[in-house]
């Protein structure tokens, strides 16, 4: 047995009262008998508590397994975490300044519809400087789309243009799941 | 919001320019339509192809761009030699930042096409059946590559020769990209070891369900993800270089891990019907789709 003197006289204390917390008279019989063979801990006050202290004790492991299970969970869900993020720190930083935490991956729900197509959308294109999207569609036409949502400083070249791009409110639809 | 008509039939593919001054559209009525975006007139009408055009892509000009940087009197020079020869478009390839246009077509071949006189420089005619998708390398314009329906990606160079041919598809490779970069980055200074892996992927999706990613210096397929329930439509790459983004026509939006190889996210539903196409912008946290619900979706990034 590994225990030191003082766990040792924690453990006798402990049994004595959870013996002595049991009405049947055999266990304070045994209560006794642990009490005269080890002084120190019958002497040794417990603390006042509700549950006994070597009940307490006794569910101590499958608490705390059930702890370490979750911990290591955790920590294994955060390292997936983490790869990616060293992965992508280094050239996220250099797209748009967006730090190391965004990865610029789309996500659900869909920010906004853009409806007025008569037919089939065939492709799209973003333009490569200012908040703008073009739809070529099936019905001969190509549709040009500014992204009002989304509040970005536009290049002053843009505003100083046609009326056609400035904040012309777009009936855009909220998306419907 | 406007609407540019004058296609009398479908347009297919849409493309700006590296400068974002002008817009190319082509279509099932034969034509490809220089726009210029600042007025919305149509400046040209370029006919030549036989059969429907799937894909238009400007194509940068390398040379064009170090002009541009060298010093003023050299530019000066430069831009008093093209206005003086009179430039039937209406268009500078100076500020559009590039002289080609390239054109993809049914009829089996890729033609060149110079955006100043709006001439057909060249035909290429490797494919033996519908060309269907085309990209360009932005940032040096130095690559171009075709595929379609004969399951061949054929790449070529500045020279305008063949450099590779990419075989492993099973079916018809409906989309190509490169990855998705600032057009006319002169900068090359901050150049480190990852963008020049990056710079070198090739993404392709395909009729048989998979995006293939290949690597075009050592013409290799590097990774095939399969992971869509129905044709795949559209691929981009990323601007991190870390990410495929697909759709499909199983009407999802896939986002595809290079390192790990496998599907990251599901954008299950992200459309009613079949997603024709995606594009994103460089920086600008947008991703744009289009579909056959005659709708285009925006999507936030983050």
């Amino acid at each position: 047995m590994v225990l030191t003197d003082r766990q040792r006289v924690d453990l006798h204390a402990g049994i004595i009262e959870y013996l002595r917390s049991r009405p049947d008279p055999a266990f304070q019989e045994a209560a006794n008998a642990i009490a005269s063979a080890d002084p120190d801990a019958a002497a040794k006050k417990t603390a006042e508590s509700k549950t006994p202290l070597l009940e307490k004790k006794w569910t101590a492991i499958p608490r705390l397994q059930k702890k370490v299970l979750e911990l290591e969970r955790i920590a294994a869900q955060n390292l997936k975490i983490h790869a990616h993020r060293a992965g992508t720190g280094g050239a996220s930083g250099a797209a748009g300044g967006a730090g190391g935490a965004r990865r610029m991956l789309p996500r659900l729900p869909c920010q906004h519809t853009l409806q007025g197509h008569a037919s089939v959308v065939t492709s799209v294109a973003v333009h490569p400087v200012f908040t703008v999207a073009v739809s070529g569609s099936e019905d001969g036409t190509i549709k040009v789309r500014s992204f009002s949502w989304l509040y970005l400083p536009q290049s002053p070249r843009c505003s100083t243009r046609s009326h056609t791009l400035s904040c012309h409110l777009l009936p855009l639809t909220t998306p419907t799941n | 919001m406007r609407t540019l008509k004058g296609h009398t039939n479908t347009v297919n593919s849409v493309t700006f320019s590296p400068t974002g001054t002008h817009l190319a559209s082509c279509s099932t009525d034969l034509s490809i339509k220089l726009w210029d975006f600042k007025t919305y007139a149509c400046l040209r009408t370029l006919r030549g192809h036989d059969h429907t055009i799937s894909s238009v892509r400007f194509w940068p000009k390398p040379d064009l761009l170090q002009t541009n940087n060298n010093g003023s009197s050299n530019n000066g020079n430069n831009n008093n030699a093209t206005t003086s020869s009179a430039s039937s478009t209406g268009m500078d390839a100076a500020t559009a930042g590039c002289a080609h246009l390239l054109s993809a077509s049914r009829d089996c071949t890729v033609k060149l096409w110079d955006v100043e006189t709006g001439f057909c420089d060249a035909t290429f005619t490797d494919h033996t059946d519908w060309v269907r998708c085309l990209a360009v390398r932005q940032s040096d314009g130095g690559l171009f590559a075709s595929a379609g329906n004969d399951t061949v990606i054929q790449v070529y160079d500045t020279t305008r020769t063949r450099v590779m041919e990419l075989r492993g598809h099973e079916h018809v490779v409906e989309t190509l990209a490169f990855v998705t970069e600032e057009p006319l980055k002169t900068n090359a200074a901050r150049e480190t070891q990852h963008t020049k892996t990056i710079r070198d992927y090739l993404a392709s999706g395909s009729r048989d369900r998979t995006v293939r990613l290949w690597k075009v210096s050592e013409s290799s397929c590097i990774a095939v993800l399969k992971a869509h329930e129905n044709w795949v439509r559209s691929v981009v790459i990323h601007p991190s270089g870390n990410y495929i983004i697909s759709s499909a026509d199983d009407k999802s939006i896939r986002v595809f891990d290079i390192k790990a190889q496998r599907c990251l996210r599901t954008l299950d539903q992200a459309h009613n019907h079949f997603i024709t196409s995606l594009d994103m912008h460089h920086t600008l946290p947008i991703l744009v789709s289009g579909s056959v619900d005659h709708t285009v979706r925006c999507w936030l990034l983050d």
